[in-house]
Order: C-alpha cells, then sequence, then structure tokens
C-alpha cells in the first residue's frame, strides 16, 4: 500500500505557518458550568463525570490548527467505570494504611509511610494512564491520537525527579520538567507521526531563576544568619535540663528573638510572593512547554504574554472578590430579616441557633460553588484559549497524509485514580 | 429539501482532507469524491451527530475502529442530514434525559449511603467489635495514647502532662490509684485499667480502646467528694467494659470511608463529609453514654458509695446549656442524665452519705485532700510519666 494515491488536496490548510485558533464562545460555556456545578452539587459529585466530559467536548471542539478542529470522543459512562474501578485498587490499601497505622506500634508507621508512597507511585501512574486516555480520546482530522510506553516507568522517574527537587530546594525542577515532558512526548503519536519535545531544562532555569532568587533567598539567607548567630549548644542543653520549659528561656536569648523572627519574616515574604508570583511561572512554563512541542517534522512556537496570564489571575480575584462581598451581604440581611420574622413567631434560642449554622453551613457552600465556577471559566478556559490562541505552527504539511494507527483504545482506569486520588488537573 | 451538496471527508485511514459530494437516500448518505467515484456509503441507523464547533454538522459512525468523519457547513444541508439521522443519536452535549437519570440514580444512592451509615455501619461495629482481640485492642490503646498526648500535650508551664509522677504527688498518685483499684476489682473488667489524670484545665474525662482512662485536672478541681470522681471513672469504665472506643473507632472509620470515598469530591465536599460525621457520631453516642451512666452508678453503689454523685457533678459541670448543646455535644443534657442515674440508685437510703457529704469509706479526708493536691507540684523536672 505503498503506492497509495491521495486525491488532489483543497491548499486552504497548507499555508505556512498555520496559527492555533480558539473558536469557544463563552456564553455558552458559562451557562454549562452554571447548569453542570448545580446538577453536581444535586447528585453528590456524581454529575462530574458528565460536566467533565461535557467540558472536554466543548474544548476540544473548538481548538482548531490549520482550519480543523479536534475532537474530544470519550464518554461519562467509562469514567464513571473508571472510578469505580479505582475506588476497587484504592480501598485495600487505604484500609491497610489504617489498620497498620492503628495497630503495629513503629512497625505500623512504617507500614503507613510505605502505603503513603504507594499512593504517591500510584498518583503519577494514574496521571500517565489519564493522559493516555484523553489522547486515545482525541481525534483530529479522523485520526485518533495516543500514547505507549510503561506508566510505572514514568511514576519512578516522577517520583526520584520529585526527590531531587525538594534536596535542591527547587532547582532541579526545570530539569524534572524537561525529563518528564521528553518521556511523554516521545511516546505520543498522532497515528503514525511521532511526538518528540525540544524543551531544555537549562533554558527553563535561566528563565525562571530570577523567580527562584526572589522566592528563596531571603528564606536561605535567614536560615544561614541563625544557624550563624545562635547559640545552639545553649539552647540544646536547655532542652536537655528542662529550662526550655520556660517561655522565658528563649525570651531572654536576644540573638534567637532576632533570628526567628528573621526567619519569620522571610515565610511570610516566601508565601507573599509565591502567591503574586505564581502566574508569573505559569506563564513562563507553559510557554517554554508550548515552544518545545514537536510531532514529526511539526514544529510549535508561541509568543504566549505573561500579561495575559495575569489578567487571568486578577479577573478570577476581582470575581471571586465581588461575588464573596454580594454573597456576604446578602447572607448577612436575610439572616437579620429571617431571625427578626422567627423571633417574633416565638422561635426558641436553640432552634434558631440551629437554623443559623444550617444556614452557614448553605451559604458557605453556595460561595464555595460560586468561586469554582468562576475558576473554571476564568483562569481554567481563559488559560487554554490563550495558549492555543498563541500557537504558530510550521511544517503543517506533513500533517496531510498521516496514516491512522489501529491500537485500541485504552480505559479510563488511570483517569478514575487521578479523580479518586484528587490529584486532577490537566 | 436539500439532498445534495458539498461536504469535507476524512476517511479514517489516513489525515487526508477530501472535499466531496453528498447525496442524502432514503436509507443512507453517499459520499462522493471530485471525480464522482463512491468513497462510503453510511446507513442513517450507524451514525452520531458528533461534538464540533458551531456552523459545523459533524457526523461519523457510531461504532468502528476507525473516527471516520464527515462535516457539512452548508445549513440547509446540515439540517437536512440531522434530521435523517435523528436527535436520539446526539453526542455533543449531554442530553436533558441522561441528566435526570444521572439525578436519579444518585439521589438512590444518597438514600442508599444515609441507610448504611444511620442503620447498617452501626449494627456492623457491634457486630465486629467482639470480635477484636483483646490483645489487638491494646495495641490500639498503646498507639492511640501516643496521639492523645501528642494531640493535648500543650507543653503546660506548670508541670509535665500527666499529673502524679513528681515526689509530692506520691500520696495524691497513690490515693488515686487506690480509687481506681476499688472501682476496677470490683468491675474485674476483661483488660488491665490504665488511669493518669492529667493537666488540663478542662473538666472532664474520657476513655480510649485499651482500657485507657484520663481524667482530667479541671475535673478534679471540681469534684466536692471522693463518690463523685469514682462516679466519672466508673462512667469511662463502663465504656471500657462495653469496648464503647472501638466501637466508634470502627463507626467513624466506616462513615468517613462511606462519605469520603464515595461521595466526596465538590469545593465544600470535606466540610460536609465532617458535618455529617459529627452530627451522626454524636447521635451513636447519646446511648452509649446514657449506658456507661448506668454501668457507673451500679459499679459506685457495688462499692459502697453513692451512686447519685455522678449525677450531681454532671450537673455542676453542665452549668446551663449553650446553643449547640442539644445537637452536637456528645452527653445527652445532665439534668436528663442525672434523673436516670437517679431512677436507677433507687430511694435514697436513710443513713449513709449524701450529696456534698464526704463518704469516708472511700478514701480517708487526708488521702482525699492529697488527691485534690495531685497536680499542685510538677514544677520539678519529673519525667514524662511512663
Amino acid at each position: 500500500m505503498d503506492d497509495l494515491t491521495i486525491p488532489a488536496l483543497p491548499a486552504a490548510s497548507a499555508v505556512d505557518p498555520v496559527h492555533g485558533r480558539f473558536t469557544g464562545p463563552m456564553p455558552p460555556f458559562r451557562r454549562m458550568m452554571i447548569r453542570g456545578a448545580f446538577l453536581k452539587v444535586l447528585t453528590l459529585g456524581i454529575y462530574r463525570f458528565w460536566l467533565i466530559t461535557d467540558m472536554r467536548r466543548f474544548q476540544w471542539a473548538n481548538t482548531e490548527i490549520g482550519g480543523e478542529s479536534a475532537e474530544y470522543t470519550g464518554t461519562a459512562i467509562e469514567l464513571l467505570i473508571g472510578f469505580l474501578i479505582a475506588i476497587a485498587i484504592l480501598v485495600p490499601i487505604f484500609v491497610l494504611i489504617a489498620l497498620a497505622g492503628l495497630s503495629l506500634g513503629p512497625a505500623g508507621q512504617f507500614a503507613g509511610l510505605v502505603g503513603y508512597v504507594i499512593l504517591g507511585v500510584l498518583g503519577q501512574y494514574a496521571y500517565f494512564r489519564a493522559r493516555r486516555y484523553r489522547l486515545t480520546r482525541t481525534v483530529f482530522r479522523g485520526v485518533r491520537l495516543h500514547q505507549t510506553g510503561s506508566a510505572w516507568r514514568y511514576a519512578f522517574r516522577s517520583i526520584l525527579w520529585g526527590i531531587a527537587i525538594v534536596f535542591t530546594l527547587g532547582l532541579a525542577y526545570p530539569f524534572a520538567q524537561a525529563s518528564l515532558e521528553r518521556y511523554k512526548l516521545s511516546r505520543t503519536w498522532y497515528g503514525d507521526l511521532q511526538g518528540a519535545f525540544a524543551g531544555s531544562g537549562a533554558v527553563l532555569l535561566l528563565r525562571g531563576l530570577f523567580l527562584w532568587l526572589i522566592l528563596l533567598a531571603p528564606a536561605v539567607a535567614t536560615i544561614a544568619y541563625a544557624i550563624e548567630t545562635v547559640d545552639w549548644h545553649s539552647i540544646a542543653a536547655g532542652f536537655r535540663s528542662g529550662a526550655a520549659r520556660d517561655p522565658g528561656f528563649f525570651r531572654s536569648n536576644a540573638a534567637f528573638q532576632s533570628a526567628a523572627s528573621a526567619v519569620f519574616g522571610a515565610i511570610g515574604w516566601f508565601t507573599f510572593a509565591a502567591v503574586v508570583l505564581y502566574p508569573a511561572f505559569q506563564a513562563i512554563v507553559l510557554r517554554w512547554w508550548l515552544n518545545g512541542l514537536r510531532i514529526g517534522s511539526i514544529v510549535v512556537s508561541s509568543r504566549m504574554r505573561m500579561r495575559s496570564v495575569y489578567g487571568a489571575y486578577l479577573r478570577y480575584l476581582g470575581w471571586t472578590m465581588l461575588v464573596t462581598f454580594v454573597g456576604l451581604l446578602t447572607f448577612g440581611v436575610t439572616a437579620v430579616v429571617i431571625s427578626l420574622i422567627l423571633k417574633s413567631s416565638g422561635i426558641s434560642e436553640d432552634a434558631l441557633a440551629v437554623l443559623a449554622a444550617i444556614g452557614g453551613f448553605v451559604a458557605y457552600l453556595a460561595l464555595a460553588f460560586c468561586v469554582w465556577i468562576i475558576y473554571q471559566v476564568v483562569v481554567g478556559l481563559r488559560l487554554w484559549r490563550i495558549m492555543v490562541d498563541s500557537v504558530e505552527i510550521t511544517g503543517f504539511e506533513a500533517i496531510e497524509n498521516v496514516r491512522a494507527d489501529a491500537t485500541a483504545a485504552s480505559s479510563a482506569i488511570g483517569e478514575g485514580l487521578v479523580d479518586a486520588l484528587g490529584a486532577g488537573g490537566m | 429539501m436539500t439532498t445534495f451538496g458539498p461536504g469535507t471527508f476524512f476517511d479514517g485511514a489516513t489525515s487526508s482532507r477530501r472535499q466531496v459530494a453528498l447525496e442524502l437516500g432514503a436509507e443512507s448518505l453517499q459520499i462522493r469524491g471530485t471525480a464522482g467515484e463512491l468513497l462510503a456509503e453510511w446507513a442513517y441507523a450507524d451514525l452520531a451527530s458528533l461534538s464540533a464547533p458551531e456552523g459545523v454538522l459533524r457526523v461519523g459512525l457510531a461504532r468502528g475502529p476507525m473516527p471516520a468523519r464527515l462535516e457539512v457547513r452548508d445549513p440547509a444541508l446540515a439540517a437536512a442530514l440531522e434530521q435523517r439521522i435523528g436527535a436520539r443519536a446526539r453526542v455533543r452535549v449531554t442530553s436533558r434525559r441522561t441528566q435526570l437519570r444521572v439525578v436519579g440514580w444518585s439521589l438512590a444512592a444518597a438514600v442508599s449511603a444515609a441507610l448504611v451509615a444511620i442503620f447498617g455501619i452501626p449494627a456492623l461495629s457491634e457486630e465486629i467489635a467482639p470480635l477484636v482481640p483483646l490483645s489487638l485492642e491494646q495495641r490500639l490503646g498503646v498507639s492511640l495514647d501516643r496521639q492523645v498526648r501528642l494531640f493535648l500535650d500543650r507543653g503546660s508551664k506548670n508541670g509535665p502532662f500527666e499529673c502524679g509522677g513528681g515526689q509530692a504527688d506520691a500520696a495524691g498518685r497513690a490515693a488515686f490509684d487506690k480509687l481506681v483499684n476499688r472501682l476496677a476489682t470490683a468491675a474485674a473488667l476483661p483488660l488491665p485499667l490504665r488511669a493518669s489524670v492529667i493537666r488540663m484545665p478542662v473538666p472532664n474525662a474520657f476513655a480510649i480502646p485499651g482500657g485507657r482512662v484520663y481524667v482530667f485536672q479541671g475535673l478534679i478541681d471540681k469534684a466536692n467528694t471522693p463518690d463523685e470522681l469514682a462516679g466519672v471513672i466508673a462512667h469511662e469504665m463502663g465504656h471500657v467494659a462495653h469496648r464503647d472506643g472501638l466501637r466508634a473507632l470502627l463507626q467513624s472509620a466506616g462513615l468517613s470511608f462511606v462519605f469520603g470515598m464515595l461521595l466526596g469530591d465538590f469545593g465544600g465536599g470535606g466540610a460536609a463529609v465532617i458535618a455529617v460525621r459529627t452530627v451522626l457520631q454524636s447521635s451513636y453516642s447519646r446511648e452509649t453514654e446514657a449506658q456507661a451512666d448506668a454501668y457507673g452508678a451500679r459499679l459506685v453503689a457495688k462499692i459502697g458509695g453513692d451512686p447519685r454523685a455522678l449525677g450531681a457533678i454532671l450537673i455542676r459541670i453542665a452549668g446551663t446549656p449553650g446553643a449547640f448543646t442539644k445537637i452536637l455535644l456528645s452527653h445527652p443534657e445532665a439534668q436528663d442524665r442525672a434523673a436516670a442515674i437517679n431512677a436507677i440508685a433507687g430511694p435514697r437510703p436513710a443513713t449513709g452519705g449524701g450529696i456534698g457529704k464526704p463518704m469516708f469509706g472511700m478514701l480517708e479526708p487526708a488521702e482525699w485532700d492529697a488527691l485534690k493536691r495531685i497536680c499542685a507540684s510538677g514544677t520539678q523536672p519529673a519525667g514524662r510519666g511512663s
């Protein structure tokens, strides 16, 4: 079949470079989210499988590259079955962790630790399997994507990198990302076209180093300062003699006091800077990732802007503050009015307090519900849109004669595990 | 009605895009290439209308290994084709019908989970608790004891967490042990009792699996007579004898499984799970508290003490119930409990100790004084208690 002839192609798609375009109108998506979140509450969460499926159908169908849009072919029932299988796998592990921790003393605590390590590995395994599920449910121009490779290998690689990230205070993160993306993308296929990742860890490190310095340099400096200036021998002696029980013991140690306030200051700075700089971090990583994408001879590049990512998060902040303010105001006024009406009808104090508690709980749920919808619309979908719209593709003519691969579609166990372990994310 | 028109075809074997001519027949759709050759013929019954951007009708075979696709942009032709395929085969968004079915089945599942939580789990833990070997419960006690100390010990500056360890407290400790031993001998518990006094100002006491009882310093301060203290310890021994701690542990594990694993996920789900557990568990414990009261009253009576003393100290501690106590407090209201205890105690004997009049059959006055000061002199560095 090598001399398979392909009829003359319409020239529309073959103009280089080709651009990505997100065509989804926001209002229907917003309506879908509000209705879906409502059904999710009504069904105690079970509807999430249908909502996720609808969200993905919308997101995929409106992602257009070279004039053709993608299609998501997964179904909610597959996700539900995957979740049930995941429960069957996880329940024995959770029960073992609980039993081991309660009954066996130090050996049990060790067993519990082993259990958490297993859950950690399983989480990464599930992520890789879930990725395979999503790829095999993605159709573009009548051809499926798929993924090969061992999920266990990916999981161990990811865990080892995680350990390295902790020990290097985050400096290994760019290399971990590059290594894991290489692993994933070189096992990603569009028909017979193999993916690859060309991003380099060193480049990401250089781009993000300033963030690392802003975040962690004060912490490192203050810890060094504390080690240097405080007389730790006398403090250790104080603990041995029991003198450290007295709060005055630390209060009278001036060097310890100043070192402690410096460390607390650094922790406060770290938290503040982490929140403020997170969009910058995300923008740098996403852009670097998009620029590293390759499929066969197709090269992706992106000019995604940091300020558009900040825009998404600022909108989120603004909407959340507005909804919280309006919600609290509404709740307060309603509560006062209802309590006045009920008091005049002679209800007991106890019953009123219980009603107030229930009302407060419902209000809290309603607020969590609204914030979740705002996040999905203002951050979730918008970031995807920013990414798709920023993409420029060269060598797209290679897309014209990709041969489909008859690989069987994979099951949704990975999706189920990701869901059950609460480790979601795209 | 339009039955001819242009479309874009992907055959599913390669990614190549072809402009095609469509012809809508009576039962099937014919897809022809630019030269008029037949590329595919699809029966309407096999087709599904798939998710696509606005303004595009995308159809494909509902079943089959290769995702061959046909896209129609001409509105009239798209409408005609969609009508032939029928609304049943639309897989673009979840239909209202499916939404209703999911809601219905989820509510059925919620009812079933609630029934399991209210009837199934208490019954199950009732059955399982007696099957747990005492040795396992004791080991559980060791591990829980560590967690209790970790959780409650805030490092008081007045002395070690456990009272009665220092030299000056030896007399108080001896008096406490005497009281506990008298009760334990009369009770003949299946596993050894380990009672401790802990340095916390709250008037309270509790028991955990493995026969471990903790009496708070605040309770000893509030107790006017040895009988009152004996009543509270005996009440906690009732929990030990009935293995209530083990049962509660099994119940909370079961509840967190049912509500946490199967239903939790949504933003506020965690809070909902905790709220449900608290309310349900407090309703479990009302009955067991009443049972422990009865056990405590009988045990104190058995060793010659005044069973009514338990009711008296409960009322003194409770004061006036606050707003949430009716639902959330795990102990039923003190007045009701005292009344139930008095009913068990029977008519007050003509002679013998009354409320507020120390019963010196339990402890000598000097011993009671020492016991009241069991936490008084803890400032010297002493071991944490073993």
